[in-house]
């Protein structure tokens, strides 16, 4: 093991923990503020790749391509939110958790439908192909570098808004405690809208970022998501720093993981380590904080 | 006059012809779920066939009856039992996954309906669990891997990296790999199913000084595989070998170009030079302006298979035993090229080894390097008690 490949594999880490960052981020807000499970989130990533790929078609530019797309999520993520979430949230969590994976399975079939079953193609921009050297011998891709950036950037501007102006401060509010942001005359039903679409714009851009590196085909968003749930779950719902925290850790286990556990453990037991890590830390994690890292234990 | 017609009708019923005068064929493959992608390539190659035979089989005006699989076991028995029972079909063709074969080997040897499966073959239904109501058209699994550990040795391959989807077939076909393989193991690695980020992976490929990198990831995770292999700059200077699960005709528009260089194995590729494939790609071509894939190979090949056999008991299936071996006797001209049935009624073949390569129009196309395994038969037909 070599520091160059520690490095590299830190950035790996790094990379696939703020994507998933970009996921989690969204699950979390809609149970913390909506008190929604939402099993239709990994759907908005599928289709944040497949508007991308059909923008990108059409128009001279990756970033007006990249604008059009995401005006589109978030005109279809509110008409989810007004026609389908909204009756949803006097609801109980079974009949969300129905609801709103027949969503996905509708946006899938919808997406073969239009596009087909086979996998859609999209090439990076051709600004961001190449290596930068990272370190002496180590030459890392500036795609996933900008998939980082541009990750980061996405968390500083969801920290801008939740730390800066008023929307962020009523959606704090209610991911603190529900029952007062209601009693202070906030239009909750405007703010509800405004967090599930934010939440779907973020899990969307995570799709513009990796549709790239993935097949972009139905039910693409569906393995993050899995995966998103344990971040959220580790993190603890509804908490914004959990999220950060638990996604970096999940990223960077999961990575390091694969390259530590066969040494250890041997090539069999530590291929199964790997693979298993990120549910063994859920589990110790539910074990040692049932209400995760940050969450708080407050009854819904 | 009347008496005369009477007399002809009487005739007419006295003597009832002997062969039936239509097939009533069941066509089931898995054209929803996991495996719809091939599934519907399956379909496409059964269609070309049909039109080259002008929708007759054997002589006999075909009436398709069409199941959906649903790439699950559950689903293939309630179709199957739709398609047996209810539209009671003559002869049953198709399946797409290894599992939901393995899950129609008792209904249609209860039913005593011959089954011509068109796409994979699991070890078990090779082996002990070998029935006569199965003819397997396509391959046994193994049969599209197996060689290439020696082909690799050949390519001057000495330390070899293996990873795969941890789930049987990434198993099966990693182990299969391995054969004949001389030089060292980097390592040997399965990666979750639903992983799609192989960064971590690729690091440690690049990290561990192979020199070769054998590789199955099927469908999406495969196109996800070949294009960070590519985006991590590895494309051309570590050879990567895996068989046609990885890539061929039906992701090369979602690969592009990061599929070229990959070598693959199979039974079958789309420039296989004899008259029945010129045909066979020629008309697909025509018909979805791609090359096909093996999955519509496979099928073509076993609509023909049916068609040779079916004309050769005159269309009358009624006789088990002679529609049986008109079948084991596979007499047809296979687009792959030779082909045979072993006593386990699973096919005895060639795997051939292959490079994907771009067209001067750009379009992608595999072409054949040479054959890698001769007319061999499966690894488990010791096992299979049929004579």
């Amino acid at each position: 093991m070599t520091a160059g490949l520690l490095l590299e594999q830190g950035f790996n880490g790094l990379q696939f923990g703020l994507v998933l960052f970009l996921m989690a981020i969204g699950v979390s807000l809609a149970f913390g503020v909506m008190n929604i499970i939402n099993l239709a989130h990994g759907s908005m990533l599928m289709l944040g790749a497949y508007f991308i790929a059909a923008a990108a078609t059409r128009t001279p530019s990756f970033l007006i391509a990249l604008f059009v797309a995401l005006a589109g999520i978030a005109v279809l993520a509110s008409l989810i939110e007004l026609a389908i979430i909204r009756p949803l949230y006097a609801r109980g969590h079974l009949d969300q958790v129905l609801a709103t994976f027949g969503v996905s399975i509708a946006l899938n079939e919808a997406v073969i439908m239009i596009w087909g079953r086979e996998a859609v193609f999209i090439a990076p921009p051709p600004w961001l192909e190449g290596f930068v050297r990272i370190a002496p011998g180590l030459d890392y891709s500036v795609y996933r570098l900008s998939i980082t950036a541009v990750a980061v950037l996405a968390g500083l501007g969801l920290w801008l808004l939740l730390a800066r102006t008023r929307l962020g401060m009523q959606i704090r509010a209610g991911a603190e405690k529900r029952e007062v942001i209601a009693g202070l005359g906030v239009n909750i039903r405007v703010l509800f809208t405004a967090v599930f679409v934010i939440s779907a714009l973020l899990a969307a851009l995570a799709g513009v970022m990796i549709g790239p590196l993935l097949a972009v085909q139905s039910g693409m968003g569906d393995p993050l998501l899995i995966l998103a749930l344990a971040v959220v779950v580790i993190g603890g719902v509804g908490s914004l720093k959990g999220a950060l925290v638990a996604s970096l850790a999940v990223g960077l286990i999961d990575t390091y993981g694969r390259m530590v556990w066969p040494q250890v453990l041997g090539d069999v037991a530590g291929n199964i380590m790997a693979n298993a890590a990120v549910y063994v830390l859920m589990a110790i994690i539910i074990a040692w904080r049932p209400a995760g890292l940050f969450g708080r234990a407050h009854a819904h | 006059m009347k008496r005369l017609a009477f007399v002809a009708l009487a005739l007419a019923l006295a003597f009832p012809v002997h062969a039936q005068e239509k097939l009533k064929l069941g066509f089931i493959v898995a054209l929803s779920g996991a495996l719809g992608l091939p599934g519907a390539e399956q379909r496409r190659g059964f269609e070309v066939a049909l039109e080259h035979l002008g929708n007759r089989i054997g002589g006999l005006p075909v009436e398709v009856f069409t199941g959906d699989s649903k790439t699950n076991p559950q689903a293939t028995v309630q179709e199957l039992s739709r398609l047996l029972e209810k539209d009671r079909v003559d002869v049953l063709m198709g399946l797409t996954g290894s599992n939901e074969i393995l899950a129609a080997l008792k209904p249609v040897t209860d039913a005593k309906v011959f089954f011509i499966g068109a796409n994979g073959g699991p070890a078990q239904a090779a082996g002990e669990g070998c029935t006569p109501y199965y003819f397997n058209a396509s391959f046994q699994n193994e049969q599209l891997t197996e060689g290439v550990g020696a082909f690799m040795s050949k390519q001057g391959v000495k330390k070899l990296y293996l990873l795969g989807m941890d789930y049987e077939a990434g198993h099966e076909h990693s182990n299969a790999a391995r054969k004949g393989y001389t030089g060292d193991v980097a390592a040997h690695v399965f990666t979750p199913i639903n992983q799609v980020d192989f960064a971590a992976d690729i690091a440690k490929i690049r990290a561990s000084g192979a020199d070769g990198v054998w590789a199955f990831y099927p469908g999406g995770p495969g196109i996800a595989f070949t294009r960070q292999w590519a985006q991590a700059g590895l494309q051309g200077k570590i050879p990567l070998f895996s068989n046609v699960a990885l890539s061929e005709p039906l992701v090369f528009q979602a690969q592009g170009k990061t599929a070229l260089g990959i070598y693959v194995t199979g039974v079958y590729f789309a420039d296989i030079d004899n008259p029945e494939n010129r045909r066979f790609v020629d008309t697909f071509r025509k018909k979805f302006n791609r090359d096909p894939a093996s999955y519509a190979a496979m099928a073509y090949d076993a609509t023909m298979l049916l068609d040779s056999a079916v004309r050769e008991v005159k269309g009358n299936l009624k006789n088990q035993e002679a529609f049986r071996a008109a079948l084991k006797k596979a007499n047809f001209k296979a687009v792959r090229g030779p082909f045979k049935f072993n006593h386990n009624q699973q096919p005895i073949q060639n795997t051939y080894a292959g490079i994907v390569e771009a067209r001067k129009d750009g379009s992608l196309y595999i072409r054949r390097t040479g054959v890698i395994q001769e007319m061999r038969p499966d690894n488990f037909a010791s096992k299979c008690s049929m004579k």
